[in-house]
């Protein structure tokens, strides 16, 4: 029972271990060991974090048995444990909703083999991300989401290889300096445990390093979560990638370095420190030029997964701006964010690789009257604009609520307006889809998945389902939102983040 | 302006302000032995290395005893490495299972008579060297890794220097990316095992071997030469992956 | 003044050549027109960072981390930590220069070429 910490990490590495063996001799069963193990990670991510809630004492475990400052450890409190349900959860589904993308192909029996390895490896790195407890386990687990990530889009459409190889150089200097700021840590205390770091840190008086080290954990935790200035690896990235695997790295793959510069910012850093005040303010400015940047570039394109990119750098730049704000409301928006936005992004690009699938869709003006062809593809596509552009009751409106109510709090009114005048943008952007979905006119367009052969009008049922478990998600976590932030979201922030 | 010219000034500027953060006394001196960086965890583990893990090489047992967690997910980084390097040069043939496809025959030789003797002479030797390294890794200088690049460049000689037909070993790449994922799975059943008997994950001092030595400290040495086993399998696998993926695509001319 | 510049190199030298070592890297990634040229940066600016945290590991008088019989007092041995943690970060960077050799085969099968501006003029928009 106490084991639940690694295990989930172990099974599905297992699976991502073993799939190519298992692939050689049958290929269906490789892809069907991942898609097993990643559940299974999930069942017990929800078993974990009902613990916690439960108990409300962080689960510590040591690896190897030793103590923490000597070994590594894994520690998953309040906030851990939901981001680990979520990656869990979006993993599993994410990998069922690629199977017919990558039917097991007989006389080729590497290619499924090798995708399903490679997507469970993401997912192994994000959750490790999120658990552990060590800064540099944390480095490796970086690299372990990077390079999956090069792979899987490298892996994609016409220009992968070529932004992958731009991903790889930047994502390496963001690494880099990220391991450059542990040095300085590093040297400055002796010890490379989070909790240890904490502690030491305040014992020292030398500032000028704790500077250096949170100048090098911004750009690297920024060129990693794709903040303003260090976005350009971003967009064709994220076009380009293989369209099963893009839901998981546009949704999630951002998201949680975001999380890890939380978790170093309030958790390691003290936030009473005289350069702290500086340093928010500069994530402060970075996240509003983003989410600028981000809506007003999304204006210009007409290329479905481009536009979705573009909203991403505005929206990462939302949660840069929950960080920036420091105060319960900003780290309770922020968190929200992350929960929901994962959730709405993943669900669009859910839907952006359907219409691929079943009419090879890439641009907007092709949109004309889908919802008559794939109805249940449009409804999602509908309610998850709608929750992007933050209209109640959908889950977008609550986060950027919170994220106000921070901001009035701190009384930075400035960030209110920033807030109002990027919904109205991407209300433009987003309507604009709409306009072409509904009253465009009706493209003649190529059914590679007929509905006469396969007896259903819509993409398979494997892919469906999880496109409709997004929008569904979506407006529970806008209706149910007091529910969790009150029991589970406000205690959670209170006590790790700011107590 | 000229982006080399913007780039330039952005980094000396960075490295102006570093340096004077330098003379500002902020980093430990070099070869200072009280600086923080050398005082809390490292007289540990010098001193009651060998007393925890009869390794009397303190870097391995740091490495795959106190930090053995980060050895495993390096070794997936690079089992993840093989594995995507064969799928962005994935060859658009059929493979055919047990077909020999035309293109391999063409083999690359470098073959000569000084070449043809030396390689016959130099294989054996490495490979006892590899697995003396394995052997000897908790003891003196060595290791996983170093024992599985030392097998691969015996694997690298052979490929490369007789023609296709006379070589001795069989390697694919997807046979290299299966053996490296097996590789892989060593490491981790190894740490597994002790958490069937009591133990956290990776924690040797529970392994069930308990019959096969004379006290629970001497299970350490077992412990991390299964997890270098498992290391040493990976690596040699991931190096052969790549070589064989590489050497698919290139024509030479001499 | 001599003695003062003798003084800052031997204790602090080898931390300025290390920075300059990674700009020189950083620089020669942003700058450089050929792909290739980028990776061999890369690797040097990889190299820049693992000789950094070596150096925070040294002790005056200190040798090899392997224990010597009968010799067990810390001030004997350099610091092993550095050295296992730099040992996998030189693992992931040779992984991460695998798959940049791969992407660039990749690239020059589709585009014929590995420079930056011919690249961009087939249409790869920035």
């Amino acid at each position: 029972m106490n084991h639940i910490p690694v295990l989930i990490i172990l099974f599905p590495l297992c699976g991502a271990v073993l799939c190519p063996l298992i692939s050689f001799l049958n290929p269906a069963w490789g892809k069907r060991a991942v898609v097993g193990t990643l559940f299974a990670s999930f069942a017990l991510s929800v078993i974990q974090l009902a613990g916690i809630v439960q108990t409300g004492e962080p689960v510590h475990y040591w690896m190897g048995g030793w103590a923490p400052p000597y070994g590594i450890e894994f520690v998953i409190d309040g906030v851990n444990g939901i981001i680990i349900v979520l990656v869990a959860f979006i993993g599993a589904f994410t990998s069922l909703f690629s199977s017919p993308f990558e039917e097991a192909n007989p006389n080729h029996r590497f290619k499924s083999a090798g995708y399903y390895s490679i997507l469970c490896f993401l997912v192994i790195g994000l959750l490790g991300l999120s658990s552990t407890g060590d800064a540099f386990n944390l480095y490796v687990f970086m690299e372990i989401v990077a390079l999956s990530g090069y792979g899987l889009i490298a892996i994609g459409e016409e220009k992968g290889p070529i932004a992958a190889f731009r991903y790889l150089l930047t994502g390496t200097i963001g690494a880099c300096m990220y391991l450059m700021g542990v040095g300085f840590l590093y040297s400055a205390t002796g010890t490379l445990n989070m909790a240890d770091l904490a502690i030491k840190l305040k014992e020292i008086d030398n500032t000028h390093i704790i500077i250096l080290a949170m100048a090098c954990m911004i750009v690297g935790f920024g060129i990693k979560m794709a903040l303003f200035p260090l976005h350009g690896w971003q967009p064709p990235a994220h076009s380009y990638a293989h369209p099963a695997a893009d839901p998981m790295i546009a949704g999630v793959m951002i998201k949680i370095p975001a999380y890890g510069m939380m978790r170093f910012f309030f958790c390691i850093f003290e936030e009473t420190h005289p350069a702290a005040e500086v340093v928010f303010n500069i994530i402060g400015v970075m996240a509003v030029c983003g989410i600028l940047f981000g809506s007003l570039k999304a204006l210009r394109y007409d290329k479905y997964n481009k536009i979705l990119a573009y909203s991403s750098i505005g929206q990462v730049g939302y949660i840069a701006l929950g960080i920036s704000l420091g105060n319960f409301y900003g780290l309770v928006g922020a968190v929200l964010h992350i929960l929901s936005h994962a959730f709405m992004k993943t669900g669009l690009f859910y839907t952006s690789a359907a219409l691929k699938y079943k009419f090879g869709i890439h641009y907007t003006d092709e949109l004309g009257q889908i919802y008559r062809k794939m109805p249940v593809t449009g409804t999602a596509m509908v309610a998850l604009s709608l929750s992007m552009i933050g209209l109640p009751p959908f889950a977008g409106f609550f986060s950027k609520w919170y994220l106000a109510l921070g901001a009035i709090q701190n009384g930075q009114y400035f960030y209110v307006a920033v807030l109002i005048v990027s919904s109205l943008l991407s209300a433009i952007y987003f309507f604009r889809i709409f306009e072409r979905l509904f009253m465009g006119e009706e493209k003649q367009l190529e059914d590679h998945y007929p509905a006469a052969e396969h007896g259903r009008k819509e993409v398979p049922l494997r892919m469906i389902i999880p496109v409709v478990i997004a929008a569904v998600m979506v407006v529970l976590l806008g209706l149910g939102n007091t529910f969790i932030v009150n029991n589970v979201l406000e205690i959670t922030v209170m006590e790790v983040f700011l107590g | 302006m000229d982006k080399v010219k913007i780039t330039g000034v952005i980094v000396i500027i960075a490295g102006v302000i570093l340096a004077g953060f330098i003379l500002g006394d902020f980093l430990p001196t070099v070869g200072d032995a009280t600086s923080s960086a050398n005082s809390y965890l490292s007289p540990y583990y010098i001193e009651h290395a060998l007393h925890d893990t009869e390794a009397p090489n303190l870097v391995t047992a740091v490495l795959a005893d106190y930090r053995g967690f980060d050895t495993l997910f390096e070794t997936c980084v690079m089992f993840l490495a093989g594995v995507t390097a064969l799928m962005v040069l994935l060859s658009k043939r059929k493979i055919v299972k047990g077909q020999r496809n035309p293109s391999d025959t063409n083999g690359i030789s470098f073959s000569g008579t000084v070449l043809d003797t030396a390689f016959r002479v130099l294989i054996p030797v490495i490979l006892i060297y590899a697995f003396y390294v394995l052997a000897h890794g908790e003891i003196s200088l060595g290791g996983g890794f170093q024992a599985g690049a030392l097998l691969a460049i015996a694997y690298m000689i052979d490929r490369l220097i007789p023609s296709f037909q006379n070589r001795l070993g069989f390697f694919t790449e997807e046979t290299a990316a299966m053996t490296a994922g097996v590789g892989v799975f060593i490491y981790i059943f190894t740490g597994i095992l002790p958490m069937f008997n009591g133990g956290n994950f990776l924690e040797y001092g529970k392994l069930p071997f308990e019959f096969a030595v004379e006290a629970a400290v001497m299970l350490h040495p077992v412990g991390i030469f299964l997890i270098e086993l498992g290391v040493t399998v990976c690596v040699m696998a991931t190096i052969i992956n790549i070589l064989e993926v590489v050497l698919e695509r290139t024509k030479f001319d001499d | 003044m001599i003695d003062i510049l003798q003084g800052f190199l031997a204790e602090k030298g080898i931390y300025m050549l290390t920075f300059i070592l990674m700009g020189l890297g950083i620089f020669g990634m942003i700058c450089c027109g050929n792909y290739m040229k980028k990776v061999v940066c890369m690797n040097i600016m990889q190299v820049a960072i693992i000789f950094f945290f070596l150096t925070l590991g040294q002790k005056d008088g200190g040798t090899l981390p392997v224990l010597v019989k009968d010799i067990f007092e810390a001030e004997a041995y350099i610091n092993p930590l550095p050295h296992a943690l730099m040992l996998t970060a030189i693992v992931v960077s040779l992984g991460t220069t695998g798959v940049a050799l791969a992407l660039l085969m990749k690239i020059k099968e589709i585009y014929g070429t590995i420079e930056e501006e011919e690249i961009t003029g087939k249409g790869w928009k920035k």
